[in-house]
């Protein structure tokens, strides 16, 4: 029911006096009109007044904005704050902590919500996933790095046989998503402070293509292949897109990365790791791969 | 012949209308309900009920006769169910109609939906709000609060509580 009748209706019973003002209108009214606002303006408009300081913190208005499993994935959240603590949490302040990274699978794993969008994403390290040969330090090695959001990369000196496969379990709320490979061509390293790319061990990689590959546990299948040339920067290789119907049911994921052919070896790679971000939000330079008819 | 309701608004003036347009507004339906056909709606005034008859007029013909099978799926959907958001007007003539109906002043906008809220006529609020928040969208603090009179009430504490409460918002991963 409507608060604000005494400026609709003048005391002479004609509409006059002061104008409506939004002062004037119920908080639930400025809450739903919040609600078609992002986040990142809802929280600014908490700034306005103290009214829209109570109707930007309403659950109603969240409510919305949270993916339709948020109770599952704070759970996930195991924080050293007490459970207790977590299970009193507004709907507001569950958005904020899904925005902070919450790690999976001792730490080799993390997901966020993405605070736009309201979309999850998820990075994968190069530690979760299985590399052929990662434990020869003829091929590969780990090298500590700021440039990774894992701080360790896995830094291929030379194969013949390229292979990075990984798995992944999750209850992703249901949209569309794109699974990106972060891949660096050469070895990052400082001198004299500034950044520069050593480039001794790149080699192999124009004469035949990477493979991609990405299936889902419900048949879904995406497959694509891609020449690697880009020397010096981290790119985002574009694996494939897949489809969730169903935000209770867990997805499983595998994907892998491939250049097999044993004619000829291939190197100087390094392997940051795996990120799935909802489609259409992308990230960083993008190379789009040829897809496989 | 069809039924008429008579609508008094706070100012004395009398609206007869057809029943069906009356009906938009779900607070009226439930009193006749109650056999009573001429409502005084105390609150409202007459240039505002003129407005909101407009808008029921427009949307009871349209949900009488639709235009298309999918505009009238969707009016028989949202009139059936239960769920607390309206469905998105989908006829494109009706939501171009809706937009010109919104080409009012701010003060119109909130005396149309807050007697819309009144009489429960839930297509015509969630119009109302998007529009303000449209209204609202891209636009800096100061440039809101002008444009819509919004005091700020707060004391220097409090806003500097409020920057650290939502600077989770501001942050980049």
């Amino acid at each position: 029911m409507g608060v604000g009748v005494s400026s609709v209706m003048g005391p002479d019973g004609e509409a006059g006096g002061l104008p409506t003002g939004l002062g004037d209108l119920p908080e639930n009214c400025v809450a739903a009109v919040l609600a078609y606002l992002e986040p990142l303006e809802i929280c600014r408009a908490a700034r306005l007044s103290r009214t829209f300081r109570g109707a930007s913190s309403s659950d109603s208005v969240w409510e919305t904005k949270l993916p339709r499993n948020y109770r599952h994935l704070l759970a996930l959240a195991t924080d050293e704050e007490n459970p207790y603590k977590k299970s009193r949490l507004c709907k507001k302040e569950i958005y904020a902590r899904l925005c902070r990274p919450v790690p999976l699978d001792g730490g080799t794993k993390e997901f966020w919500l993405e605070r736009t969008s309201g979309g999850i994403c998820m990075s994968i390290s190069s530690r979760a996933l299985l590399i052929t040969g990662i434990d020869d330090r003829r091929y590969w090695s780990y090298l500590t790095t700021e440039e990774s959001g894992f701080h360790s990369v896995a830094y291929l000196h030379q194969t013949w046989w390229f292979e990075v496969d990984g798995e992944v379990d999750f209850c992703f709320p249901a949209g569309s998503y794109s699974l990106f490979f972060r891949l660096h061509l050469g070895r990052a390293t400082k001198r004299l402070g500034r950044r520069i790319c050593i480039t001794e061990h790149i080699h192999g990689w124009d004469i035949k293509p990477v493979r991609f590959q990405l299936s889902t546990s419900d048949g879904q299948l995406a497959q694509s292949k891609c020449y690697l040339d880009k020397i010096g920067s981290w790119i985002l290789y574009h694996a494939g897109d897949f489809v969730v119907e169903n935000s209770d049911v867990p997805t499983n994921l595998k994907f892998s990365m491939k250049q097999i052919d044993c004619t000829h070896t291939k190197g100087g790679l390094c392997v940051d790791s795996v990120f799935i971000y909802p489609k259409g939000f992308r990230q960083g330079k993008i190379f789009a791969a040829d897809l496989m008819t | 012949m069809a039924k008429m309701i008579k609508l008094v608004s706070g100012d004395g003036a009398e609206f007869e209308v057809e029943e069906e347009v009356a009906f938009q507004s779900k607070i009226i339906k439930d009193i006749v309900a109650d056999a009573d056909d001429v409502i005084p709606l105390p609150t409202v005034s007459s240039k505002v009920l003129i407005q909101v008859i407009e808008y029921c007029r427009k949307h009871a013909a349209v949900n009488s006769f639709p235009l298309s099978p999918s505009s009238s799926a969707a009016a028989a959907a949202s009139s059936s169910s239960s769920i607390s958001y309206s469905k998105p007007v989908s006829d494109p003539a009706l939501r171009a109609w809706d937009n010109e109906f919104v080409k009012l002043n701010n003060s119109s906008l909130f005396d149309i939906v807050i007697a819309a809220n009144y009489l429960d006529i839930e297509e015509l609020v969630d119009l109302v709000l998007e529009t303000v928040a449209d209204r609202i969208k891209g636009k800096q603090a100061q440039e809101i609060r002008r444009q819509f009179n919004i005091e700020n009430d707060f004391t220097p504490e409090e806003e500097e509580a409020l920057r650290r409460e939502n600077s989770w918002a501001f942050q980049n991963n």
